[in-house]
């Protein structure tokens, strides 16, 4: 869950405060509700549901979950953003290819989603830790 | 109000406009879903290369010949209530590909397991037909269809045993509606390509979603394909144009 990194903190500590398991929790909810009650006229509602937790984010972390550091914080919402695509590739797809110019959207989010959650969790985590983690906690 | 205010509208403005736009268009695609239990308003589907469905939810599609490589296998979602009023269901439907050469074949006739023809024993199951060209032109198909008739008279028409009888007691025959079969007059008799289909099913009212499947060749040279469906469980029945680039 996310929270405040701390100078004490293992590696796995500080990682699993960069995967935010609450509102990503909160949106695979919301979507498997949407999807049971609209069916395949979801899409819309489901990728709605996404922008308005996105921009709830920010806050949630910065006051609820106490994490006070800029870099942080927008971690946080990229990581939410990319298990959000894996999460709801279907119904994103459903979305988005309706506006002509993101038609051909459907390939590249399936790619996304299966490749960069992968990636995001194991490989760039991590770098983001060792790279930018002293700062953060220098901000603490 | 900001620059910034302003470019935020304008570029919202856009993106509703251009959708609005697409639509007129043509360039929707089919919708993804996970599951075929997720489908609740809409009857058609279409599976990809890779297994996933769409639902054909509306008249007008743009395809994209890498996503759906050769053959559109598409389905007619089988599933009603308990108490539904049909128990036995037949489609017609009629397919115009219009290729960018001209290929041999006018027409061409399927049809599925389950339709009779009368014999002298009573009735006989017929063998299914899988996209067999009918040798004679569309003037002959048309004034074959012209009068009325049951599948029996059809044959000797059309010297081909294609039109049958959907229950085994010579009931609901395929020639219920034969202006549904004519070749229309826009028909392209240089490029397009008609294919007849009868499918035969039993209504299925069990938790299980049923399907009944139906296959469009996608040659290379293929640009569109207008699809007519007719079903005597009237959710099934619609028209649907697929544009392939």
């Amino acid at each position: 869950m996310a929270a405040p990194i701390r100078a004490h903190d293992s590696a796995e500590d500080r990682i699993s405060k960069l995967l935010p398991a609450d509102v990503t929790a909160a949106f695979l909810s919301a979507k498997a509700g949407l999807v049971q009650a609209l069916g395949e006229n979801a899409a819309e509602a489901v990728f709605w549901t996404f922008i308005s937790i996105l921009i709830l984010c920010p806050f949630y972390f910065w006051f609820v979950t106490k994490a006070k550091n800029y870099f942080q914080v927008a971690f946080l919402c990229l990581t939410f953003v990319v298990f959000a695509i894996s999460i709801a590739d279907t119904q994103f797809i459903g979305y988005l290819q309706q506006y002509r110019l993101l038609a051909n959207v459907g390939g590249s989010i399936n790619v996304i989603s299966t490749v960069l959650p992968i990636l995001w969790a194991f490989l760039i985590s991590r770098i983001f830790v060792e790279a930018i983690g002293s700062r953060v906690e220098r901000g603490q | 109000m900001s620059v910034r205010s302003i470019c935020i509208a304008a570029l919202a403005l856009i993106a509703i406009t251009d959708r609005g736009r697409a639509q007129d268009a043509c360039f929707q695609r089919p919708t993804p879903v996970e599951r075929l239990q997720d489908v609740r308003t809409h009857r058609l589907v279409l599976t990809d290369a890779r297994g996933r469905y769409y639902v054909i939810d509306g008249s007008c599609f743009t395809l994209d010949r890498g996503q759906f490589p050769g053959v559109l296998y598409f389905s007619l979602l089988n599933s009603f209530s308990k108490d539904f009023a049909v128990t036995s269901g037949y489609v017609f439907i009629k397919s115009n590909r219009t290729f960018s050469n001209s290929p041999p074949e006018r027409l061409l006739l399927s049809r599925g397991d389950g339709w009779f023809f009368p014999s002298t024993s009573g009735s006989t199951a017929l063998v299914r037909m899988n996209f067999e060209p009918f040798s004679g032109s569309i003037e002959a198909w048309n004034a074959a269809h012209s009068n009325e008739g049951d599948p029996i008279a059809l044959s000797r028409r059309l010297e081909v045993r294609w039109h049958a009888f959907a229950q085994r007691d010579m009931t609901s025959p395929s020639t219920r509606s034969l202006d549904f079969w004519k070749v229309d007059d826009s028909f392209d008799r240089t490029h397009g390509v008609i294919t007849n289909y009868l499918l035969r099913f039993d209504v299925n009212t069990s938790d299980k979603v049923g399907l009944i499947p139906f296959q469009v060749y996608l040659q290379n040279a293929v640009q569109q394909i207008d699809l007519t469906i007719y079903s005597n469980v009237e959710v099934f029945s619609g028209q649907y144009k697929f544009i392939i680039q």
